[in-house]
């Protein structure tokens, strides 16, 4: 992504730009600091300037908890228009799902809902319509939500769509009136219900091959709405109406019903098929299971703080690797050879690598275990490939059979024979390395919030499979110290925080 | 069963039958580098050695055996790398001629010396070993540089983010030369060494 400026440069007086952080239709967004140091995101309006900057200018004096403030309108010596506006650190909501593929604990969509609920409510007080409301527009910084991007906001003005010709909203989020043209606030509310849904299951409502194949879903289909916990079917089923007079009057009506939700008992629950339209906010809803605390979604590294983190790991690992085996060349006292010492070396930090890289890569998804293990097997398989290369084998040099036998075909056959053990021994590197890497799981020991700083529990397990796997492999010792030793560094060198107290089950999950 | 978990299960047990297959012997056994009781006599040559002094004549003998063996195992395909000292091609002599007095046209008085070399099987795996050694010693200095240079660069980058982060992007520039002069110096280092 190439943007107009670079880092240092101030094309606007009294700002410098740090870093460019998104681009759109409507501009690119820069990371940059004032003069007095304080931080801000710096949008640089492109495109159509004209509805931009007159939906800027109306947000300009709006000031809400859960909205990115802007704090002013520019003009540098080029004529471009700048909005300076406040910076978001967070992450957008959109990227918080995709680590959450089965939706986020109702408890925590609940509190970012009602949140957004209210800010979005704010703007239609003001008479904003945001109009292109979605997961990524929603920022999660220290756990509280900002609503952004009001690059498409406009005035509720009759319900006549503009001349303007910029699309409306994204697909997924896209009420059904919409396509008619003729449309006012209540594109929020059912933008906002489709957010609701995803936040709860993991998925949006309406999904297809195609923009037209969804289009036609939003106008014809109904939600699928079984998906949903039974306190929530008919809340999602309301602001999800096809017609927008049969959706909650206001975000603050739906945000009362979800934080009803949350209070009231609710004995009877009706079935999707059998609820009658949009009535739902008259029924008594269920209590959820009580918790002890709503969890705080604590924000998840950026990008670029993830390769300053694997960039340390990586360095501070091979720093690591080398001290602990000038330690063991030194309780050898001599008996070690320099080829067995920088091969202990070399393959204990190839060992490091190869769980720190996928494991950051991983971060916090949840993963298939198994399908892990095969990867790691396969990673481990190239270290052995690596432990046969550094000691010098080579299938395509002296040392193998195939090239004496056919050097000399019959008269020194018995050469062939005595070096018959080639194969075995690069089977046996490839295997001891393979099965080691497949019987642990060692993105574990890299994971930010696993439950030590350090523990000596995969340090012994390492060793443990490393004697174990000597069943395979005829060079024991150099292997089990560099299993090790892996094991040791990897959790020295990766980041970790406290995981948070044990809570109930149902929102025991790595938030953010 | 899921079918990833399926499928993993399915490739170590290829992976352990294979190796099975392939090292076809039972656990623990010790390697087996040197097995000097089933080595085989793969060639023996006679050399003859000439100097003025018996030790002359005999290290003459030691390297005509040298190059004898050598061409030996190029005409195998085997070119080695390691250069067998005369010490190892001395422990290959087995039976040394006592040392005779000759008169040769030009130049005139000398002893002459005749050895036998058996060159058999355990001693083909030593030198493999060694050429293998000396093969691992030249990869592990390639790869030494390489991870000196990667680290280096590794640590350049990390640090630059850091500090950039740090100083709110006010001194971009120098810390951007810096990284770079970082990076170049460890470079000419590491080209200084090799």
């Amino acid at each position: 992504m190439k943007f107009t400026y670079n880092s240092g440069q101030r094309p606007l007086d009294g700002y410098t730009i740090k870093r460019g952080v998104g681009r759109g239709g409507f501009g690119e967004v820069y990371y940059a600091v004032s003069d007095g140091g304080k931080e801000v995101a710096l949008k640089l309006v492109r495109g159509n300037q004209e509805v931009e900057l007159r939906g800027m200018a109306q947000c300009l004096n709006l000031k809400h908890p859960h909205l990115v403030s802007l704090y002013d309108m520019k003009t540098d010596a080029q004529g471009d228009h700048w909005v300076v506006m406040e910076y978001i650190a967070g992450e957008p909501l959109n990227i918080v799902l995709s680590r959450h593929p089965q939706g986020l604990p109702h408890e925590l969509a609940q509190q970012w809902f009602l949140a957004l609920a209210r800010a979005v409510a704010y703007l239609h007080d003001h008479g904003i319509v945001h109009r292109d409301l979605k997961p990524g527009n929603i920022f999660i910084e220290n756990g509280i939500v900002k609503v952004g991007d009001y690059g498409l906001s406009k005035f509720i003005s009759g319900s006549q769509r503009t001349a303007q010709t910029q699309s409306v909203g994204t697909v997924h989020y896209m009420a059904p009136e919409i396509s008619t043209g003729n449309y006012n606030k209540q594109i929020d509310v059912y933008a906002s219900g489709i957010i609701l849904y995803e936040m709860i299951t993991g998925r949006v409502p309406f999904d297809g091959e195609s923009a037209g194949e969804i289009l036609m879903k939003h106008l014809t289909s109904p939600p699928d709405l079984g998906k949903l916990p039974a306190e929530y079917v008919n809340i999602v089923g309301k602001a999800l109406a096809k017609n927008p007079a049969h959706r909650y009057a206001s975000l603050q009506e739906m945000a009362k019903v979800i934080e009803a939700a949350g209070k009231e008992p609710q004995p009877v629950v009706l079935k999707p098929a059998e609820a009658p339209p949009f009535a739902a906010h008259a029924a008594p809803l269920r209590r959820p299971a009580p918790v002890q605390s709503i969890p705080v979604a604590l924000p998840a590294p950026s990008v670029r703080a993830q390769i300053v983190e694997l960039c340390g790991s990586l360095s501070l690992s091979a720093i690591l690797a080398a001290v602990i085996t000038v330690l063991w060349a030194a309780l050898g006292q001599g008996n070690l050879t320099p080829t067995a010492i920088g091969q202990e070396f070399f393959l204990t930090v190839a060992a490091c690598w190869v769980v720190l890289i996928p494991a950051k890569l991983w971060g916090s998804q949840r993963g298939d275990g198994w399908s892990r293990r095969v990867v790691m097997m396969v990673l481990g398989m190239c270290i052995g490939l690596g432990a046969l290369w550094l000691d010098g084998w080579s299938p395509f040099l002296p040392g193998s059979g195939e090239i004496v036998t056919a050097a000399a075909p019959a008269q020194n056959a018995r050469i062939v024979s005595s070096l018959s053990n080639a194969l075995p021994n690069a089977a046996g590197y490839l295997s001891y390395f393979a099965l080691a890497f497949f019987a642990l799981r060692w993105w574990k020991l890299a994971e930010r919030r696993r439950p030590h700083r350090f523990s000596f529990a995969p340090v012994l397990a390492a060793g443990f499979w490393g004697l174990a796997l000597l069943l395979v492999w005829q060079d024991p010792w150099r292997g089990t110290l560099v299993l090790t030793n892996t094991a040791a560094i990897v959790q020295l060198v990766s980041p970790w925080e406290q995981p948070p107290p044990p809570v109930a089950r149902r929102v025991r999950l790595r938030y953010a | 069963m899921r079918p990833t978990q399926l499928t993993s299960l399915v490739l170590v047990g290829l992976l352990v039958s294979a190796t099975s297959a392939l090292a076809g012997r039972p656990s623990f056994r010790p390697p087996a580098p040197v097995r000097t009781g089933k080595s085989q006599v793969l060639q023996s040559w006679v050399v003859q050695g000439f100097g003025v002094e018996e030790k002359d004549a005999k290290k003459f003998a030691l390297e005509e055996a040298k190059k004898q063996l050598l061409k030996y195992l190029n005409d195998q395909g085997i070119v080695l790398k390691w250069d067998p000292p005369l010490s190892y091609i001395e422990s290959l002599a087995k039976h040394f001629e006592p040392a005779e007095d000759k008169e040769v046209p030009v130049a005139g008085h000398v002893k002459q010396l005749e050895i036998q070399v058996l060159f058999e099987s355990k001693d083909l795996r030593y030198m493999l070993e060694k050429e293998g050694e000396l093969r691992g010693q030249d990869r592990m200095m390639l790869l030494g540089k390489f991870l000196a240079g990667l680290v280096a660069f590794l640590m350049a980058v990390a640090g630059y983010f850091r500090l950039e982060e740090a100083t709110k992007g006010y001194y971009t520039l120098w810390l951007r030369l810096g990284m770079l002069g970082f990076i170049a110096a460890v470079g000419v280092g590491i080209w200084l060494v090799a």
